[in-house]
Formats: structure tokens, C-alpha cells, sequence
């Protein structure tokens, strides 16, 4: 089936050929008196030649006949007839009139093979290119939307959908059955390993399109979507497992840590108070009053830590972000710290001139008071706290010259009763930290090198409005 | 001279007991109300030298009853809030506490906390003219600010929050309320003023501006200044 646009330009370079065929007989009509009639001939095989290389057969053709009637008009005695004088030129014609014939043939059918081979070649480029986008790039649970957009590029067309669902797999289970009469139509099915998935419905042709795909190609970009989506929810799907498995990870370390954080000061507290009630009353009565104390403490620290972690979790935490003094808060922090610091002393270094900051000021001095007290009980002196603008961010940093938690950690370190059995620690501590500071929008970092362990509470820099 | 009476506003029955505990043995006499109700009736009944007040009753909460009590009462209230209480103790400081302390908190804190309301409340009624912490003096008759005999200079609104603090020395005051009194109604969230302010302010009147020793921060709540500290 020949298309009209593709006659349309057979028609126009018909024309063009003609044309030629007009100005090369003006112009040999000139060189006519000078030369050999006969050899006017190898003129015009050579611009039947160029027509159907550049045009194709039928202006080729078109070309070698005009040039047949022209050359017998004007050169060709008795001139100005179509009737031929000696009868040795009717074989000159012949010859002429099939040698026309062949090469029009051959330079056009070497010009369609060119146009071919082209349509193939961005046909394959176009796959390529749908195959990178939609397969390489893919993360997991890409959007349909953006394996479609890919698809509709590839296929020239204004739009694409992919249609998942059972609907749709049971129309491309039809579509594939009468697979027989395929032809172009509104909707390609999308098949992975025999199993009809759903359908890529196409848009409109784009008007820029410029060729015409290849048999097949249809099948191939459908073949991609179909593989790109699969893929993708694939991957999707092994990361919510990964996800799941992990969490419930988390709630039996958690569950484990928190059977043993809270048997510990119950045992003995417990125990004090036994020891308290026997009659007579022990000797070191003021001694057993302090465990009570202490462990009571620590169970209430636990309490406070897992409630905050719990409402964390759950998204319930609101942070009540104002502008704040990050010099006065870590001042806070320090005042705070110390009926947990053991006496340890914290140096302050904050230059003059620091902007205030977006914070929840409660939330920063709780994270400074967990790192200081993790530093002061798991560290080494001197204890600093920093305050200074690090990486385009507010750097609240906690230093000490401690070991450092464990290596081992690292990665986890953020993750509650990551350390399994915690030493004298709640075990959720920094996790809560974390959370707090991810909270306000502000980050919570560990960095250590050969002398010093650090923790950096990072907040955000934000323009500060005029102060009257 | 007859001990100081304390009304304790609280619902455990096992922490009155303690608090009881802890109040007799610090040298106060102790009247108990288990409920808001009760506590605003008591107060009615005998007025108390000092309220210790939970925030979280089972019949309305704290803020409510300072409210109540502050219509005709003038003793020193000193609420007691869990950690993630912020709300409610800026709540109940303007509605007229005077002082909060945090649960859980220490005995021999607790003690600290109620004397110095109770010292301060009992100061002669009328603003003092002169307020003096460290080597700052104010004079808030002439409204000047001296600091080793010589005067600091100050801006509006740097006297102004210094002297809304120095007001009643100790008492926490609100973000909200020091912004509402200094800057004017329509401030309450503008907190950065606040903080610059401040930071100005302990430049030009403590020895280290970074640990401020009078001009003191009440996290997520307020400020207040400790004056009448020898130095």
C-alpha cells in the first residue's frame, strides 16, 4: 500500500526530473552544432542516472522516457519529429532506452536499501534508547508514568499508558491470541515470560515523527515496558520484604533490650528493699536508700527515652521550631548535663557572632544532654562542646577523647539496643537523639579519627530576619 | 515563729506521702488537696504561704487553677510538670506561677526551689528601686544601669527587657510574656528579638556572656534574672 505523502514527493521529484530533462536539452541544444549527436546520449544517461539514485524508480523512469522524445525531437534527424531518419540510430536509442531502464532500477533500489537501513538504524537507536531510560535508570517502584513517557518517545507518539490490572492482562491475553492480523493499532500487550501483564495504550502519532518503524519494532517496545514494569515492581517488592524483615528485627532486639534494661533495676530494687525491711535493719540502710534511688532513675530515664522513641516512630512528635540561640542552648545543654556529667567538666567554644537558628530549643538541649552523658559515662576528658558553622550548617559538636563506640557498630549505631547489652546505658539513647534531631530538620552525625569521638548535631541555616 | 504552711496540689496519694515526707522534714507545715477543687477551697479556707501545684489533675488541669488562685491569692505558686510539658508550664507561668520544676525532680531541689519563693515573695511589696546582681546595679527609679560604678549605656529595649526581668527577680517570665511587654501586643512569636536582645544584654552585663551567671535560660520556656546574689 503506497501512502499519500510518499506519492506526494514521487510526484514532486517526477516533476523535478522533468525539469531536468528541460534543462539539459537547452543546454546541449547549444553544444548540438559541436559534437557527435550520438554522444549527446551519454548526457542524458547520466541524468537518468542521478534522478533515480536521488528520487527513485518511478522519476528515473519518467526521466529516461522524457529523454528518449527529447533527444528524437531535437537532435535526432529529421529533427523536430519523432521519426527516426537512419535506422543504425533506432539501435542507438534502444540501447540507450534499456541501459535507462536497468539503472534507474539499481540506483533506486540502492537508494530504498539506504532508506531502510536508516529506518532500521533509529529504529534500533530508539530501542536502545527506551531500554536505557526504562531499564538501566530504573529504581525501584519507578513510576509506570516515567516507563511510559519512555515508550511514547520511542514510539513516536504523543502519549503512552501502562494498564496493569486484571482488565487489561485479559485484553492482551486477546490481543496476543489474534496476534495473526497484528496490525498498528491503539494498544501494544505488554507479555513477560508468556503471562499477558496489562497494556501499553498509545496516544496520537506525533506529527514530527520522520520514519516509519520496521516490522517488529512495536513488539520490541513492548517487550521493554512489559520487562521495565515487571522489574520495577519486582524491586519494589523485595525491598518492602527487606523493610519488614527488618523492622521486625528491630522489635525483637528492641523487645529483648528493653525484658533486660528494665529486670536489671527492678532486681535491684527489689532486692534493697527487702534487704530494708529485715529486722533488724541492716547496717548500710543509707547505702541500700541510694540504690533505691539510682535505679529508680535509671528506670525513669528508660520510661522517658522509650515513650519519646515510641512517639517518635509513630510520627507524633511535633517540634516546636523558633528561632534560637545556639551559644545559649549548648550553654543549656551543659547546666543540664551535669548532675550526669560525674563531676566532669564541659569547655564551651563558641565564637562570637553566630547566627541564630530554626530549633526546637527542648529537643537540642535533651540530644546535647544524651551525648554528654554518654560522653562523660562511656568517654574519656576533656569534654568539649563546640559550636561553629561547619559545611554551610549550625555544628553543634559534642567531642571527648574516648575510644568511641565500638567499630563494629557503625551503621547501626542510631538503631535501638543496637549494642545488645548496654553498659549502665538505656541502650536507646542515641537512637532517641537521632530522632529528635531528625525531628527539627537537623542532622545527627558520628565522625571519629585517631584522638577524639564527636558527635555533630547539624542544624539548618536559615536567612534571620531583621531585629528592631 | 510558726513554720511556713505549704498547700500541695497533687492526686497520687503514694507521692503525697513522700512529698509530705519530704516538706515535714524540711521544716513546712503541710495541708494536702488531692483535686483542684480542693485545692482552690483550702486556699479560700487558709490561705497558704506557698502552693506546690501538679499540673495534671484529674479534675481540671494546673494553668486553671493558678488562674483561680491568683483572683485573690498572693502566695508564691511553684508547679510541677513532667519533662515534654512545655505547653502547660508556659501556661501556668501566665496565668501567675511563679516558678516550675521538672519531674523527676531531687528532694533537696525541691526544698531550694520553695524557700527562694518563698523568700522572695515575703521581700516588702513595692518594686525595689535597686536591683543589684554581680557588678550591675539598676536603678530602676532613674532607670540607669550601672556596672563597677560606671553607667551602661542601653537602648530602649535593652532597659526595657532588663527591667521587665528585673520586675521580681527569680520569677521565670514567658518568651510570649517578655515580648508582649517589651515589644508590645502582636510580638508574642517574634522569639529571635528575644534572643538577640539577650545576647546583648549579657554582653554588656555578665563577666562570660556564653555562662551567663544572672541573666539565666529556662529552655523551651523563658528567662528570669537571679538577683540578690552576693558577689
Amino acid at each position: 500500500v503506497v501512502e499519500w505523502p510518499l506519492a506526494r514527493n514521487s510526484l514532486a521529484a517526477t516533476a523535478v526530473g522533468l525539469l531536468a530533462v528541460a534543462a539539459l536539452t537547452s543546454l546541449l541544444w547549444a553544444l548540438a552544432p559541436h559534437v557527435e549527436v550520438l554522444s549527446l546520449l551519454v548526457c542524458y544517461q547520466l541524468l537518468v542516472l542521478v534522478v533515480s539514485g536521488a528520487s527513485g524508480a518511478l522519476p528515473g523512469l519518467t526521466a529516461a522516457f522524457a529523454s528518449v522524445l527529447a533527444f528524437n525531437w531535437f537532435f535526432l534527424p529529421p529533427l523536430h519529429a519523432l521519426t527516426v531518419a537512419d535506422s543504425r540510430n533506432w539501435i542507438s536509442l534502444a540501447v540507450f532506452a534499456a541501459t535507462a531502464l536497468v539503472t534507474s532500477q539499481l540506483a533506486a533500489g540502492s537508494r530504498r536499501q539506504r532508506e531502510v537501513t536508516e529506518a532500521r538504524r533509529r529504529d534500533a537507536a530508539a530501542i536502545a534508547e527506551l531500554a536505557r531510560s526504562a531499564l538501566a535508570d530504573i529504581a525501584p517502584g519507578t513510576e509506570r508514568a516515567k516507563i511510559a513517557d519512555a515508550a511514547a518517545d520511542a514510539l513516536g507518539v504523543t502519549e503512552c499508558h501502562v494498564a496493569l490490572g486484571p482488565a487489561s492482562a485479559e485484553a492482551a491475553r486477546r490481543q496476543v491470541l489474534r496476534s495473526g492480523d497484528q496490525r498498528p493499532g491503539a494498544s501494544l500487550p505488554l507479555v513477560v515470560r508468556g503471562r499477558p501483564i496489562g497494556l501499553l495504550e498509545m496516544g496520537e502519532r506525533r506529527a514530527d515523527r520522520d520514519h516509519e518503524p520496521g516490522p517488529g519494532f512495536e513488539a520490541a517496545v513492548g517487550g521493554i515496558v512489559a520487562l521495565a514494569t515487571e522489574r520495577s515492581r519486582l524491586l519494589a517488592q523485595v525491598l518492602e520484604v527487606e523493610s519488614l524483615r527488618r523492622s521486625d528485627e528491630m522489635k525483637t532486639a528492641l523487645l529483648r533490650g528493653v525484658s533486660h534494661e528494665f529486670r536489671t533495676p527492678l532486681t535491684a530494687m527489689r532486692t534493697a528493699g527487702e534487704a530494708l525491711a529485715q529486722d533488724p535493719p541492716p547496717a548500710d540502710a543509707t547505702g541500700l536508700l541510694a540504690v533505691l534511688t539510682g535505679e529508680t532513675e535509671r528506670l525513669e530515664r528508660l520510661v522517658n527515652n522509650l515513650l519519646d522513641l515510641s512517639r517518635l516512630e509513630a510520627g507524633g512528635f511535633l517540634a516546636r521550631i523558633e528561632w534560637c540561640d545556639p551559644v545559649e542552648m549548648a550553654a543549656g545543654a551543659i547546666d543540664a548535663a551535669r548532675p550526669v556529667l560525674d563531676g566532669y567538666e564541659v569547655a564551651l567554644l563558641a565564637p562570637d557572632g553566630l547566627p541564630l537558628v530554626r530549633a526546637d530549643a527542648v529537643l537540642c538541649e535533651r540530644v546535647l544532654v544524651n551525648l554528654l552523658h554518654n560522653a562523660a559515662r562511656h568517654g574519656a576528658p576533656p569534654i568539649t562542646l563546640e559550636v561553629a558553622i561547619r559545611d554551610g550548617a549550625l555544628a553543634i559538636t559534642v567531642q571527648d577523647r574516648g575510644d568511641g563506640p565500638d567499630p563494629a557498630l557503625a551503621g547501626r549505631l542510631f538503631t535501638p539496643f543496637a549494642a545488645g547489652r548496654s553498659s549502665g546505658g538505656t541502650g536507646v539513647g542515641l537512637a532517641l537523639s537521632h530522632g529528635l534531631a531528625l525531628a527539627q530538620g537537623a542532622s545527627l552525625t558520628f565522625e571519629r579519627d585517631e584522638a577524639t569521638t564527636r558527635f555533630v548535631l547539624a542544624l539548618p541555616l536559615m536567612p534571620v530576619p531583621e531585629v528592631v | 515563729m510558726t513554720p511556713a504552711r505549704i498547700l500541695v496540689v497533687e492526686d497520687e496519694p503514694q507521692i503525697m506521702r513522700s512529698l509530705t515526707a519530704i516538706l515535714r522534714s524540711g521544716g513546712y507545715e503541710v495541708t494536702a488537696a488531692y483535686t483542684a477543687a480542693a485545692a482552690v477551697e483550702s486556699a479560700a479556707r487558709r490561705p497558704p504561704d506557698a502552693v506546690l501545684l501538679d499540673l495534671l489533675l484529674p479534675d481540671g488541669d494546673g494553668g486553671e487553677v493558678c488562674r483561680r488562685l491568683r483572683e485573690w491569692c498572693r502566695a508564691p505558686i511553684l508547679v510541677v510538670s513532667a519533662v515534654d510539658e512545655e505547653a502547660a508550664k508556659i501556661d501556668a507561668l501566665d496565668a501567675g506561677a511563679d516558678d516550675y520544676i521538672t519531674k523527676p525532680y531531687a528532694a533537696g531541689e525541691l526544698l531550694a526551689r520553695l524557700r527562694a519563693v518563698i523568700r522572695r515573695a515575703s521581700a516588702p511589696p513595692g518594686e525595689p528601686p535597686v536591683v543589684r546582681f554581680g557588678d550591675v546595679e539598676l536603678d530602676l527609679a532613674r532607670r540607669v544601669v550601672r556596672r563597677h560604678g560606671t553607667t551602661i549605656p542601653m537602648s530602649a529595649h535593652e532597659y526595657g527587657l532588663l527591667a521587665a526581668l528585673a520586675a521580681r527577680p527569680g520569677r521565670v517570665f514567658t518568651h510570649q510574656a517578655l515580648l508582649r511587654e517589651v515589644w508590645g501586643p502582636g510580638y508574642e512569636r517574634e522569639t529571635h528579638y528575644l534572643r538577640v536582645y539577650m545576647l546583648r544584654l549579657r554582653k554588656k552585663l555578665e563577666e562570660e556572656p556564653n555562662r551567663p551567671r544572672f541573666l539565666l535560660t529556662q529552655t523551651g520556656i523563658g528567662y528570669r534574672l537571679e538577683a540578690g546574689i552576693a558577689d
